[in-house]
């Protein structure tokens, strides 16, 4: 009786370990120290893009509901559709609670994605999903504020693709930054993040 | 005419007979034949201006080393196989793979998000619920033919979609 007390007890105690464990790596004082306090707000980033819509767009008009920002582009086989179509579960695993939240897309390969590819591409993922295309100059602008990185890798071939950071980032109503979501982390933790940052008003 | 007509069949299946059993084991000898191919299948192109995907788990049943040298087809010009590799900055990259080697019992998997069969200009575009065939060649020069179904653009694995 003792010994499946004990094993009870140490079952218990591992257990607590992990969870605030796996509390302090994914929202706890680690990530305020090392994200948030550097990560510009949305209502600073005065870039504009345009939509897959045609629409003129900017961070700052997003402010007022959650957004989940990402990048990538059409030209990519594998990781890229991969992302869409992860993404679009996670939309449809949120139901109603996704009915207010921005979902942008932004294309790190303007040279070959224009607003009609990425409107076609973009036709075979979850509805929600916004396709925002910049000139390079827009693009470097979003690189910066969101600090991610892009870059042109040549092949032997003579095409190219795109390295492009694959994180997703996510932002409160407010526009202030919450948390990313990195390529290979399981919908199980990605969408509860998704879920805080709407709850963070 | 017809009595040697006759005897050309029974020729022939003498023949048959006496070969076909050196020739299972012609077949054991070449890479081709030992290895299985499942869960085959393609993500549907955006036209056939932009590259897409193939995906499928390869096994070596035999005790001998397997070498996939190439994979060709007739839908596309240029097909190659990456990994898709994301470093500790979160910065995702593909990464050719000159040749798969498997070790007798071996299984190597391409799936989404890490290794994958690249599928570039394409004659025409993959559409969903079609199939086409792709061809492992081998070391050896020996090739396998693979029909692979194409699924959805949104499909993650075989199993959803």
């Amino acid at each position: 009786m003792r010994s499946i007390v004990k094993t009870v007890g140490a079952t218990i105690a591992i257990l607590s370990a992990t969870l605030a464990l796996g509390w302090w790596q994914v929202d706890g004082p680690f990530e305020m120290r090392t994200e948030q306090n550097f990560r510009s707000s949305l209502s600073n980033m005065n870039f504009e893009m345009t939509s897959h819509l045609g629409k003129v767009v900017s961070p700052e008009y997003l402010v007022g509901n959650p957004t989940m920002f990402f990048f990538g582009f059409t030209y990519c086989p594998d990781v890229c559709p991969t992302t869409l179509a992860e993404i679009s579960t996670w939309i449809e695993e949120l139901g109603d609670l996704a009915n207010s939240l921005n979902v942008v897309f932004i294309t790190v390969d303007p040279a070959r994605d224009d607003v009609k590819t990425v409107a076609e591409y973009l036709s075979n993922f979850n509805s929600k999903i916004e396709g925002w295309i910049g000139n390079s100059s827009q693009l470097a602008a979003a690189g910066n504020f969101f600090d991610v990185t892009y870059q042109r890798k040549e092949s032997e071939d003579g095409t190219y693709t795109m390295d492009h950071s694959s994180s997703v980032f996510l932002y409160r109503s407010d526009g202030t930054f919450a948390r990313t979501i990195d390529y290979h982390e399981p919908r199980e933790v990605a969408v509860p993040k998704i879920k805080r940052t709407i709850s963070e008003k | 005419m017809i009595k040697n007509l006759s005897r050309t069949s029974k020729i022939l299946s003498t023949l048959f007979v006496a070969f076909s059993p050196s020739m299972s084991v012609a077949e054991d000898m070449i890479q081709s034949g030992r290895v299985q191919v499942q869960s085959s299948w393609a993500r549907a192109s955006v036209g056939t201006m932009r590259p897409t995907a193939a995906y499928m788990t390869l096994q070596n049943t035999g005790d001998q080393p397997i070498v996939v040298s190439a994979i060709e087809s007739e839908i596309s010009g240029k097909i190659s196989m990456h990994q898709t590799v994301v470093n500790a900055e979160g910065i995702s990259t593909m990464r050719p793979l000159k040749s798969i080697d498997l070790a007798p019992g071996e299984k190597f998997e391409f799936a989404p998000g890490n290794h994958h069969i690249m599928i570039m200009e394409l004659k025409k575009a993959l559409v969903k619920d079609k199939k086409f065939s792709l061809k492992l060649v081998f070391e050896d020069k020996s090739e396998k033919i693979v029909e692979v179904p194409v699924l959805g653009m949104g499909a993650r694995s075989l199993g959803e979609k």
